[in-house]
């Protein structure tokens, strides 16, 4: 019996699927990640977090690290349609990993300020650039 | 503030508020601000990370609490 033939035009159509298809997930991952980023940096390090909003944050962060890191591997496979967003995701994913850290694994603030007078000895303690 | 360290911080800063497009290139110049700070000063590259974090930290809650350059609306 003759396998069944793909239809005219198959092969094109679906190329544009597939690319269509993860470039419509890594729009929703940018425009997750933009929101996200914009709430953390204004409750989470603006300011003094609530133990609530650390807590959201702990998972939150998390979860979407996790998904980025996934994102990241599906758009390197040799066979993405969209290997050119690869280094944009890269750079997302370690802005979230800096910024994770900083927040939940900071260091102790009198372990910061005797590195600062022990290596950067002429530093004003201002905590302003400048 | 320390030059070095200043300097630094801003390096994390240009980075970390940078677009995604941007940032990887940016990280990477950080890395190389950091590699060289850490060498010539004898720190842990990962220990003089997390200070610049912390330093950044402080930085960018000083500016929040910065009084606003615009007039307050009438």
């Amino acid at each position: 019996m003759k396998a069944a033939s793909m239809p005219s035009g198959f092969e094109a159509r679906m190329d544009s699927s597939l690319r269509n298809f993860t470039i419509s997930i890594i729009a929703n991952w940018q425009k997750l990640v933009e929101g996200f980023r914009d709430w953390e940096r204004q409750e989470l390090i603006e300011k003094e977090p609530s133990s609530k909003n650390l807590e959201r944050h702990r998972k939150e962060a998390a979860f979407i690290i996790r998904n980025t890191h996934w994102l990241l591997s599906l758009v390197s496979d040799p066979e993405s349609p969209a290997k050119e967003c690869a280094p944009d995701i890269r750079g997302s994913l370690r802005q979230l990993e800096e910024t994770f850290d900083m927040i939940h694994n900071p260091m102790p603030d009198a372990e910061a300020e005797s590195l600062i007078q022990k290596f950067f000895p002429d530093e004003s303690r201002s905590g302003v650039v400048g | 503030m320390n030059p070095d360290l200043e300097s630094l911080v801003k390096a994390f800063d240009a980075a970390q508020s940078s677009s995604p497009g941007d940032s990887s290139q940016l990280f990477d110049l950080y890395d190389l601000q950091l590699r060289e700070v850490a060498a010539r000063l004898r720190i842990e590259m990962q220990t003089l990370n997390r200070l610049v974090k912390w330093q950044h930290r402080e930085w960018m809650k000083a500016e929040k609490r910065k009084p606003s350059a615009m007039p307050p609306k009438a």
